[in-house]
């Protein structure tokens, strides 16, 4: 019988090496190779073949009968696409006149080797003589980052992808750099090498670049790279412990203000020693050798302490021969005598005359400042209760994270209180032509609302809708209507599930939204959209509009 | 004995998975991401057999492609897309060794055998180690790929059964036999010392 060969011990190859070996454009070249010809299938000589051969053959001369009808179906097509841009608009294409997302622009030496280091971590390298220049002519790079859909929105950069997809992005970079307004050339050898920071974990996302001429993304090559745990840790971004000791110390500020509010007494009249106006009032003569701390109370009244006991009220109406006060465990009592009776009851000297007013007006002092820190407590523990609720809804986002990443293998190395949710990856490529560069994962479109929409502004005016476009937060993507090589606007639809923000344009160029926009918008085939002013039309506020669906939502 | 976890997926991934999969009968592009995920998975059950590491990067990409050829056969019946992926390398390596491209290798690590001693009722010692290691080399094809998946690569039955297209039961059984063969060829080796 033949042994089988046992290796004892082989080296482990590590995960880097395999993953180096990775090359899915050999696999899919290699796909297209192994693909047999029609004509090489078995069942092309089977029934089935023949069967679709004819069929192929009868609509072949139904097309030709049928000439009139597809002129037809040509002028709808005609119709509907009277909506989008004209086929020779550039590839990027502001949507908004008055809006723009500039560029940061940094002067180059040419002669020297230069790395422009932007706030997010990105780096970019411009090795010495890679752009051709002499050394008085000033070359300018450009450079403009795309953190968020509203941004790449703004700018006019397309995110669709074939005819079907649009494009989630874990960063995009758009850079030009530029000789007295006209663009320089890189040289081949020498190439600018890019290392752009990612804001997500870039697992099913693929690199791209947008070709320009062809208004379409195609594959670029680049490598994507964990960032090493140390240098999130440096970061200037939250990480997980530090977002940690934020909520500890919010919930020690809560839990101290919530002590302070207990803490605080109300000013009572009694510890003022002013007469409550509810309770009985009488004179009362005693002597003030016997009651000697009784002399400070000038012009005094004694006042019946009824809070605890029930008492007879009439005691007054009735005729006494004699009242005398006394003194039992430093609680002062009157004492009412006559012939058949006798009647003691708790009473407490209260002020009268001019010590009455004085006390009045210190009580009243003490009263507003107690309102005053009462109020301010319950404000701050209202402030401290929001931060708290960001601050956990931020945690476990933020666990959430890690778990991902942990169930999807991704490091299991990482201490996970020195991952950051921003700065755990980057992609490094290098480029030879200027233009945007863009690591992205495909969204298929979401399908076309069934009925037809009438689009009205609020005073009910209908309007002419010429784009729409779609904030998806779920998928963080945008879809687009009526924009170059992409869906008309009769095609706009939506994830009802998903919180989505549409915002329109219309044939006079003004911007209307609709916050949380799904099929449940449109009553009787009617979607209501709110204008948005021109002095309005701000990033910050577009922004806002997105963020405050999702808040809401 | 601890079992790879690779093998297991919430639904969520799964449901994602699937997607994936769908997008990809529509456009090969979409096959990237399961490329990606499953790459690594698919060259180490492939090396672990053979012993040409770069033949084994060949026959990787050969399984790719083929799925890639034939995604559209694929329908999620109960096996996953992973163990759809090992048949075609199964498949592909047969194929290698019968058009003796590559030979047929069990590669074994010291803490495996370790594992199969365990099982064994054996101590860990040197002259055991040998006696393991020359046991091994004697069982047949059937029955070393069972304990190799079991042992030395640490599936569970589920995916066994699905990888050899057999009940999860079934390769329970299976490989129980296996293991009771090595223990018969152990206990012969020792008699003849």
């Amino acid at each position: 019988m033949k042994k089988l060969k046992i290796n004892l011990d082989r080296p482990y190859l590590n995960s880097e090496k395999i993953e180096s070996k990775q090359n899915f454009n050999e696999v899919l070249n290699g796909s297209e190779k192994l693909k047999k010809p029609i004509w090489k299938k078995p069942w092309f000589y089977g029934p089935i073949g023949v069967a679709s051969i004819l069929f192929l053959i009868t609509i072949g001369v139904d097309k030709e009968i049928s000439n009139s009808n597809i002129n037809l179906n040509d002028k709808t097509i005609t119709l509907n696409n009277q909506n989008t841009l004209p086929e020779d608009t550039k590839c990027i294409h502001k949507p908004l006149e008055n809006l723009e997302y500039k560029f940061q622009t940094f002067s180059i030496n040419t002669e020297l080797k230069q790395i422009i280091k932007l706030s997010s971590g990105t780096e970019i390298t411009i090795p010495q003589g890679s752009l051709n220049s002499n050394s008085s002519e000033k070359i300018e790079i450009k450079i403009r980052e795309f953190e968020t859909k509203i941004e790449s929105f703004i700018a006019g950069i397309p995110m669709d992808y074939k005819e079907n997809f649009s494009f989630e992005s874990a960063g995009m970079i758009e850079i030009r750099g530029t000789r007295d307004g006209e663009e320089v050339v890189i040289s081949p050898s020498k190439p600018l090498k890019i290392s752009m920071v990612l804001s997500k974990n870039p697992r099913n996302f693929y690199f791209w670049k947008l070709d320009e001429s062809k208004k379409e993304w195609s594959n670029y090559p680049s490598k994507f790279k964990k960032v090493e745990a140390h240098l999130v840790e440096n970061s200037e971004l939250p990480t997980y412990t530090k977002i940690e000791k934020q909520l500890n110390g919010t919930q020690n500020l809560l839990k101290e203000n919530n002590r302070k509010i207990q803490e605080l007494v109300e000013p009572n009249l009694i510890s003022y020693n002013l007469p409550v106006k509810e309770n009985q009032h009488f004179d009362l003569d005693f002597n003030t050798k016997e009651f000697p701390e009784l002399e400070r109370f000038k012009g005094m009244e004694f006042e019946v302490i009824s809070d605890k006991v029930a008492y007879d009220k009439s005691f007054t109406k009735k005729t006494w021969s004699s009242v005398e006060l006394i003194k039992e465990n430093d609680n002062y009592f009157a004492v009412f005598s006559s012939k058949e009776d006798k009647f003691k009851i708790a009473v407490r000297p209260v002020l009268n005359g001019k010590g009455k007013d004085l006390a009045e007006l210190e009580f009243s002092k003490s009263y507003e400042f107690y309102n005053k820190t009462k109020n301010e407590l319950e404000n701050e523990l209202k402030s401290l209760t929001i931060k708290l609720n960001l601050q956990q809804l931020k945690y476990n986002e933020i666990l959430k994270v890690i778990d991902q990443g942990y169930m999807n293998g991704v490091d299991n190395k990482i201490n996970s209180s020195q991952i950051s949710v921003k700065e755990n990856f980057k992609v490094e490529f290098t480029i030879s032509t200027f233009g945007v560069y863009n690591c992205d994962k495909q969204i298929s479109y979401p399908r076309p609302i069934d009925n037809e929409i009438i689009f009205r502004y609020n005073n009910l005016n209908p309007v002419e809708i010429i784009r729409a476009f779609v904030f998806d937060e779920k998928n963080d993507t945008r879809y687009s209507f009526g924009a170059i090589k992409s869906h008309r606007i009769s095609d706009l639809g939506c994830f009802d599930e998903h919180v989505n923000t549409l915002l329109v344009i219309d044939r006079e160029g003004r911007l209307g939204y609709v916050l949380n926009f799904n099929s449940s918008k449109i009553n009787n085939g009617i979607l209501k959209i709110n204008l948005l002013d021109k002095k309005d039309q701000k990033l910050e506020i577009l922004a806002k509009l997105i963020q405050k669906t999702s808040i809401e939502s | 004995m601890s079992i790879n976890s690779l093998y297991h997926k919430t639904s969520v991934r799964l449901d994602e998975e699937q997607s994936c999969i769908n997008l990809a009968k529509k456009d090969p592009a979409f096959f990237g991401p399961l490329y990606k995920e499953y790459h690594e998975q698919i060259f180490r059950y492939i090396y672990q057999r053979m012993d040409d590491e770069e033949l084994a990067f060949d026959v990787t990409s050969q399984v790719f492609m083929k799925a890639l050829n034939n995604i559209h056969k694929y329908e999620f019946r109960g096996v996953p897309f992973s163990s759809w992926l090992y048949r075609i390398a199964k498949s592909e390596l047969y194929q290698a060794f019968r058009d003796k491209k590559a030979e047929r290798m069990v590669n074994v690590d010291t803490i495996n055998l370790i594992n199969v001693a365990e099982e064994l009722e054996e101590d860990f010692s040197e002259a055991n180690k040998v006696l393991i290691y020359k046991c091994l080399s004697l069982l047949k094809e059937k029955d070393i790929q069972l304990i190799e998946m079991r042992f030395f690569e640490k599936r569970n039955f589920k995916e066994i059964g699905e990888i050899l297209n057999m009940t999860e039961n079934n390769a329970k059984v299976k490989t129980f036999r296996a293991i009771e063969k090595l223990k018969q060829q152990f206990a012969n080796k020792q008699t003849r010392l």
